[in-house]
């Protein structure tokens, strides 16, 4: 995406400016998270890239077309936030209907269907109407689709919503499947928890403009950051070794921003001085940091 | 972009268009002229076997077509690309290696071509049970009832949501503003209203061509070339904008 902007106007007139002069590169082979709050412009960037949206000013290509073109030629396991498909339509019959559309041909759609139903367990629900289905059911067919065909571009878009702790899990695993050094994965999510694990670099989006871009596989040692350390015994012994560290109600120990290796360093005195550490829990991630830095402008 | 693929995804839009859409026009007939042509031969079978209810079949008949062809092809044509866009159907749709263009123009001549044979079909069924009338004719009074309402069906689902009630509003104004034109006397509408009669769609022509078409009659060539040209036209450029035009705005 080059210099993109994306402005929605209405018949009477009425603008609305979804995105601003995004420039953004996803090479080949990586996972791409697109964090940012409600209204951000994250839906709008992936409407761009499947060629939903044609850009007001700049320019989207995938693979040196333009995403329409590259979308017909080639298709994209796209999971979108809602999903809208008829609801009287069994989930059998739209898996085996978007296979068929996906390009699986003959006895491979059944075979296929049957595949994505058995990765997603939603076999006992195969017959039922899709508007039977719980929320988390119909997520699951939603990325059960995605999955009929194999791609080259696979866009989530709020994949997890709606999907519960466990599935939120298989997720994840069903992503770390998916990542291939031929395979371009973006995924929109305000879940940072999930982009931080799943995503090589964040683009950080508020108010349609990438606010930063963060490279989540190589957090800077140097980052400062605050931990709450869980002790078993000699609390006391850890916050003589942190200046500015508290002891909390329930005897965890808060530790005010430092760099890793000045956490090691008096985790190690400590320890040798007594204390026994059950858990080292970073109070907000370097991903959660850069997110409130840049959409809140905190540092 | 797979056209096998597209030709394999037909079997489901032959599907749909059966029982959500034909389904509805054929309940209508058979209600309309089914159930009093059923009572009628329960109790007299032979009746049209005398040539003097013969006016009573063709009555029944063409009551029959005025209902069906319209509303029919009205069902047939009308409220495809607008729902699949603002129900969001597109999104799974067109992320497949589909053609969207090519999506669209299947289903509307799968929808077009299933509804003439239908209509054939009907008019055999209802020759076969009353009084001869031409199958090939009012298949072709279907053809032209289609390519008009599915021509600006097509278009107008291109360019907006409510599809349906411009088809419904166009067909109006332009029946309307022609009879006024076409009254001898006074009544004299203004030059614009004159040349928007012009420009729109000539439903009244479409109308005329059907009726002359089912009792057999002359038909204006140059009047059905109206009719096809301008649903030919319609459709054509309802293709080209969605191209052009984003699927999401």
């Amino acid at each position: 995406m080059r210099g993109v902007s994306k402005t929605y106007r209405s018949l009477l007139g009425r603008s609305v400016r979804a995105v601003e002069d995004v420039t953004l590169e996803v090479v080949t082979g990586e996972v791409l998270g697109i964090a940012g709050p409600n209204g951000a412009g994250k839906s709008t960037i992936l409407a761009l890239l499947l060629g939903f949206l044609r850009p007001t000013s700049g320019a989207v290509s995938i693979d040196g077309l333009e995403p329409r073109t590259f979308v017909e030629q080639n298709g994209i396991s796209y999971v979108p936030e809602v999903m809208a498909l008829p609801m009287h339509w069994t989930a059998e019959n739209a898996l085996t209907r978007l296979a068929v559309l996906a390009g699986v041909t003959g006895d491979r759609v059944r075979v296929e269907v049957g595949r994505v139903t058995d990765t997603l367990t939603i076999g006992e629900h195969r017959r039922k109407r899709l508007k039977a289905l719980s929320k988390g059911n119909l997520q699951r067919v939603g990325l059960a689709q995605a999955l009929l065909a194999e791609t080259r571009v696979v866009i989530f878009d709020e994949p997890t919503h709606g999907l519960d702790p466990v599935w939120t899990q298989r997720f994840r695993e069903i992503v770390d499947v998916l990542k291939r050094s031929d395979r371009t994965i973006v995924i929109a999510s305000h879940n940072l928890d999930e982009l931080e694990r799943l995503a090589d670099r964040v683009a950080i989006i508020d108010k349609g403009r990438i606010q930063r871009v963060v490279a989540v596989s190589g957090i800077a040692s140097s980052a400062l950051m605050a931990y709450r350390v869980r002790v078993v015994s000699g609390g006391d012994v850890l916050v003589a070794r942190f200046p500015g560290a508290t002891a909390g109600a329930n005897g965890d120990i808060e530790i005010p921003p430092v760099d890793v290796a000045t956490l090691n360093a008096g985790l190690v005195g400590a320890i040798e001085a007594g204390a026994v550490v059950s858990a080292v829990i970073p109070r907000e991630s370097v991903l959660e940091q850069a997110f409130h830095s840049a959409v809140h402008g905190i540092a | 972009m797979r056209y096998p693929s597209l030709l394999s995804y037909a079997r489901f839009q032959l599907g749909d268009y059966l029982l959500q859409r034909a389904a509805v026009a054929l309940v209508m007939v058979v209600f309309v002229a089914g159930l009093p042509l059923w009572g009628m031969l329960r109790d007299e079978p032979d009746l049209f076997k005398n040539p003097n209810n013969a006016v009573l079949a063709m009555q029944l008949y063409t009551g029959t077509v005025a209902l069906f062809l319209p509303v029919g092809a009205f069902l047939a044509g009308v409220g495809i690309i607008s729902a699949d866009r603002h129900q969001g159907f597109f999104r799974f749709y067109f992320s497949k290696p589909v053609n969207v263009v090519a999506f669209y123009a299947q289903t509307y001549l799968l929808h077009g071509l299933v509804f003439i044979a239908l209509f054939g079909a009907l008019t055999w069924g209802w020759g076969a049970l009353t009084i001869h009338v031409s199958v090939h004719r009012a298949m072709e009074a279907a053809a032209l009832t289609f390519v008009l309402v599915g021509g600006l069906g097509l278009l107008f689902g291109v360019l907006l949501r409510f599809d349906g009630v411009l088809v419904v509003l166009v067909y109006l104004v332009s029946m309307t503003l022609q009879q006024i034109v076409s009254l001898p006397g006074k009544l004299r509408l203004p030059e614009w209203a004159v040349q928007l009669a012009k420009v729109l769609p000539p439903v009244h022509k479409m109308d005329q061509v059907r009726n002359h078409l089912y009792a057999a009659e002359a038909i204006s060539a140059a009047d059905v070339w109206h009719v096809v040209g301008y649903g030919i036209g319609a459709f054509a450029l309802g293709l080209f904008l969605l191209r052009k035009l984003a699927l999401s705005r």
